[in-house]
């Protein structure tokens, strides 16, 4: 279990990366159609 | 930083780039002008070739007193200065003659509403004459003082040092251009060129990527072993801050494309976000120049002065910690596994968007695919930064593989071509059932094939 730093490590930076992607996506598409309403 | 150059060396070096390289970025605004036939924008363009041909005088000046000055340092061939004087007198005339052709057509303006195509050609024919002569006295400029240039491949080719040398003036003489246009586009509220001026913040940042790689490759051309007089900790000094403009322009160019992609579904944009790119891109400029002045620093010793402090310890800074922590696992795993992920998220949503525009998938309209592109722009995002760690880690290794050169020139390509989904407006009129103009189709594939390479080009890096 050496390598558990490095596996919690790659979670955690994925998990903010892509929430953050997914999240700025989906803002973006939502203040869009509440301009455009 | 010296605001004020304290040098005719100086002086020449800061001002004779906006002739040439900014050369390239008036004729863009230019041609856009023409395509969209907007006045205004015909009407800023001219101007900005009238200053250009006025930056003549303080050019030739600069250039006369360095010249004059560093006659004796036996640094400079006194065939190679005769030889850049030479054409640049024949660039800087023809550079005054664009000049008063562009007030001459403003004049005209100024009494009639439109002024005539022929005057508008002979300006755009001028300046491409121009660009052609400034083109060949940059580089016979470049290489009075970068005798470095001509030494024998180190860790890696001078190739790169002399790319680097060309290209770093792109994303920042571009930037002034932009912001310049910006600054006028909001004062005069015209759309096209808000539009073009955001266009421009975008393809500056980047240009901004190769630009970093190809530093990073010359800092190995010139540092291992290493070359008299340039020293790696005032090369580290300049890569610190080369770190911070990539930030710098990642944030104005993402905003801007933002702003660009809301325009595309709205037709309006919004105050708000006009001036919080206007604020990230003053101080992207002032970040663009400070990178700029250490760079000059590494190897213009003529332009240095007795106040300058340079720095002696090449372990100090933030490049030589990144490069430390990214060679832990701990740190370069995580962010291999997001950079491929982040290759997942671009190709991904080009595929999607090209194949629509290509032809598949017609029940749907241009602009419903239009709405998933900010996912690929974010990959595209997650992995310059993913990419710039990366490479820290080995960069000499990985600068010498074959499949880098390939890949960083599909980046480009591919990230530039991007854009024109949400420019266009044939594209952006195409409806569910409708087929995507032919030359939309030729910029898909183009996207296509260019995202491919990166992603071949990157998974061979490691084998070939």
């Amino acid at each position: 279990m050496a390598n558990l730093d490095v596996i919690l490590m790659v979670i955690a930076v994925v998990s903010c990366v892509i929430g953050l992607v997914l999240f700025g996506t989906y803002y973006l598409n939502r203040t869009l159609d509440r301009n455009a309403g | 930083m010296h605001l004020i150059p304290q040098s005719w060396a100086h002086l020449h070096i800061l001002v004779s780039v906006f002739p040439s390289v900014g050369l390239i970025f008036a004729l863009g605004f230019y041609v856009t002008a023409l395509i969209s036939d907007s006045e205004a924008l015909k009407r800023s363009c001219l101007v900005a070739f009238g200053v250009l041909g006025l930056l003549a005088i303080p050019t030739y000046f600069s250039g006369d007193g360095a010249m004059e000055a560093l006659s004796a340092n036996p640094k400079f061939s006194e065939d190679m200065v005769s030889a850049h004087y030479g054409w640049s007198m024949a660039a800087l005339a023809v550079l005054a003659m664009t000049g008063i052709a562009a007030w001459i057509a403003l004049g005209r303006f100024s009494r009639a509403k439109r002024v005539s195509d022929n005057a508008l050609h002979l300006v755009l024919g001028l300046a491409i004459v121009t660009l052609g002569l400034m083109a060949v006295v940059g580089e016979l400029g470049w290489e009075i003082n970068h005798t470095e240039l001509r030494l024998a491949t180190q860790k890696t080719p001078q190739i790169w040092s002399h790319v680097h040398v060309i290209l770093n003036h792109l994303p920042t003489v571009g930037f002034v251009f932009a912001l310049v246009f910006y600054i006028a586009a909001l004062v005069m509220n015209n759309v096209v060129m808000k539009r073009s001026s955001l266009v421009l913040f975008v393809i500056c940042a980047i240009l901004g990527v190769p630009t970093f790689v190809t530093g990073n490759a010359s800092m190995w051309a010139l540092t291992d072993p290493p070359v008299a007089g340039i020293s790696k900790a005032v090369i580290n000094a300049h890569r610190d801050f080369a770190l911070y403009s990539l930030f710098a322009l990642a944030f104005t160019g993402v905003t801007s494309w933002i702003a660009l992609w809301r325009f595309r579904h709205l037709g309006r944009f919004s105050n708000r976000s006009l001036t919080v790119i206007l604020l990230f891109a003053i101080v992207t400029l002032g970040v663009l120049a400070e990178t700029g002045h250490r760079g000059g620093q590494i190897n213009h010793p003529e332009i240095r002065v007795a106040t300058d402090v340079l720095p002696t310890d090449p372990n100090a800074g933030l490049s030589p910690f990144v490069e430390h922590e990214i060679n832990q696992v701990l740190w370069f795993v995580p962010w291999q596994t997001v950079h491929f992920f982040g290759f997942a998220l671009i190709f991904g949503t080009a595929l999607a968007v090209s194949l629509r525009v290509l032809g598949f998938w017609k029940s749907i309209s241009f602009s419903a695919v239009h709405r998933i592109l900010p996912l690929g722009v974010f990959g595209v995002v997650t992995n310059v930064f993913s990419g710039m760690l990366i490479l820290q880690a080995d960069s000499s290794r990985y600068l010498n593989e074959i499949t880098f050169v390939p890949k960083v020139i599909f980046i480009t390509i591919g990230a530039i071509a991007v854009l024109y989904f949400s420019v266009s407006e044939p594209l952006w009129n195409v409806k569910a059932g409708e087929d995507a103009p032919m030359s939309a189709k030729w910029v898909a594939a183009l996207v296509l094939l260019s995202w491919t390479g990166v992603v071949i080009g990157g998974r061979l890096l490691p084998y070939v």
